[in-house]
């Protein structure tokens, strides 16, 4: 029988193609998974296992097709799902039942994936709350956010494929404190549409999946990749076979690192020496480490923090003077901040944005890269007890200048400090070369095998 | 390098609840305060952009087509 604790996507999906287990079977050792797990880690905000069965046993009848037919996935509570509640962490929408699935929904289920429900997500995803998910490392620490429950759950099994959205590192954040994959594809590859408006700051949002490996990342983004002619940012550049590009070498691939931008003060000693070990890694790998300068850089996030609550804010202003009430009160602050946030602020954040994409353009050509890696977080996932409310500035210093240049960015586990706490090494590419990245994510991942380091224990511990 | 002057500098709540009434957002009273200070470290945070020289950067609506060559 399959253990969902150790699991691939791509096992499973195999096994299903392969009839040696069912779907029903799969979706129904997913439900039992997560009776089991979620005391332990409560990342999901709503089920939907009558439809998920109903859906696996109509698989089973009509003989599974689909690259992902049978694969459970979930979904952050701030995508539309087609009859099941969309919430976004608010009390502003609670009983929002969309009638149509979000894109990247869609197309999940069109390849044969089985929707099991919602994760838990930080209201509107602004990051201000404190939702109940629970890092299954560490319970006290930080589990991740704004997609808060989708790390945690494909860290213990209870979903296969999650999928979130990044605005600033809400991917690729959860990810690297869980221990597993997080990706953001370029701007404009994964189509946005159905995404609840006002939890999305449109030129900053990414729709990510989170999963156990980097193949399965691979296999996840050919699923929801691709143009799509009514969502106003995607962009028509055709979806190459990810999986197919894995397994190879990296020798000759050139990687930059930025150690004037991206080893800040703030950076944990740990994280410095895995990052250390990391690049040692990748040079015993056959790549060429480059190191280049980023100026600029180290203002991305004055320009991010502009931008964010000034593209929310606006979709927000008529609930902010009738739901007030609803909102948790360092959500309702930062909207209305971003209502308030003077023009020549926004205008000169968008220039700066500009400037950015200049700088990363000139890095990557000049030096011939093929991609750039940091850490996923300059610290280990932070005692909950001692985070500052809604100040998650700090954790973010490394992911939010890829979702201002929009480049795609991958999260994988970089190894674990003394304590036995997961860091993550972010791997940055071109726009829409995902395949360098996922390559260089996946020769990493073989060759130090972190990502089968997992909380599958975690019930019976 | 020219410093330009960062335009919204200092606020008070009573400034406040007038530039939201502006901006069509009714305020409760005991949002104001806090919306001033956030606002006022709002302003603290941009400086640096301000002392950029970002005044001819053009504002991209598209990936720079360098991306298309290897380099």
């Amino acid at each position: 029988m399959a253990d969902l604790g150790t699991l691939t996507l791509r096992r499973a999906r195999d096994l299903v193609a392969g009839g040696e287990l069912s779907a029903t079977e799969l979706i129904e050792l997913t439900f039992a998974r997560i009776a089991e797990t979620e005391p332990h880690v409560h990342a999901y905000v709503r089920l939907d296992e009558d439809r998920a069965m109903a859906r696996a046993a109509e698989l089973d009848r009509e003989g599974a097709r689909g690259a992902l037919a049978g694969v459970p996935f979930a979904v952050k509570d701030v995508l539309d799902t087609a009859g099941l509640a969309t919430e976004a962490g608010s009390r502003v929408l609670l009983g929002n039942v969309p009638v149509e699935d979000a894109e990247s929904v869609r197309r999940l289920r069109a390849a044969g994936a089985i929707c099991v429900g919602k994760h838990v997500t930080h209201e509107f995803a602004c990051g201000q709350d404190d939702p109940p998910t629970l890092n299954p490392w560490a319970p006290d620490r930080y589990a991740g956010g704004s997609s808060a429950g989708a790390g945690a759950s494909v860290q213990v099994g209870s979903s296969l494929l999650a999928l979130g959205t990044d605005a600033g590192g809400s991917v690729r954040k959860p990810a690297c404190v869980t221990a597993t994959v997080g990706l953001k594809a370029t701007h404009g590859r994964v189509s946005g549409r159905g995404t609840v408006p006002q939890a999305s700051a449109f030129s900053l949002d990414h729709i990510g999946t989170f999963t156990r490996t980097v193949e399965d990342a691979a296999i996840a983004l050919e699923a929801i990749a691709g143009y799509d002619a009514a969502d106003p940012r995607s962009i028509d550049v055709p979806v190459p076979a990810y999986a197919a590009g894995l397994d190879q070498s990296v020798e000759g691939l050139r990687i930059g690192v930025a150690p004037a931008t991206f080893r800040t003060e703030a950076m944990e000693a740990d994280v410095a020496e895995l990052f250390e070990v990391a690049l040692a890694q990748l040079r015993e790998l056959g790549a060429e480490l480059v190191s280049v300068e980023l100026p600029g850089f180290e203002h991305a996030l004055a320009a991010l923090f502009t931008l964010f609550p000034a593209e929310v804010a606006p979709t927000h202003r008529r609930w902010l003077a009738e739901r007030r009430a609803d909102y948790h009160e360092r959500t309702r602050r930062l909207l209305q901040l971003g209502v308030l946030i003077p023009a020549e602020h926004v205008s000169r954040a968008s220039r700066h944005r500009s400037a950015l994409r200049d700088v990363a353009a000139a890095a990557f050509l000049e030096n011939r890269l093929d991609s750039l890696v940091t850490p996923t977080l300059p610290c280990v996932p932070p005692r909950l007890a001692e985070m500052i409310p809604g100040d998650f500035g700090s954790l973010i210093p490394f992911t939010g200048p890829w979702n201002l240049t929009g480049q795609p960015a991958l999260s994988v586990p970089c190894g674990f400090t003394p304590q036995g706490l997961p860091v993550g090494l972010q791997v940055v590419g071109r726009p829409f070369d995902e395949q360098a990245v996922l390559r260089i994510g996946d020769a990493y991942e073989r060759a130090t095998g972190f990502a089968w380091q997992t909380r599958a224990a975690l019930v019976a511990g | 390098m020219h410093r330009v002057q960062t335009p919204v500098s200092s606020f008070d709540a009573r400034g406040v609840v007038e530039l939201a009434r502006l901006a069509g957002l009714s305020l409760a009273a005991d949002d104001a305060d806090a919306l001033a200070a956030a606002l006022g470290a709002h302003a603290q945070m941009v400086e640096p952009l301000f002392e950029a020289e970002l005044d001819d950067v053009p504002v991209a609506t598209t990936y720079d087509p360098r991306w298309r060559h290897r380099g």
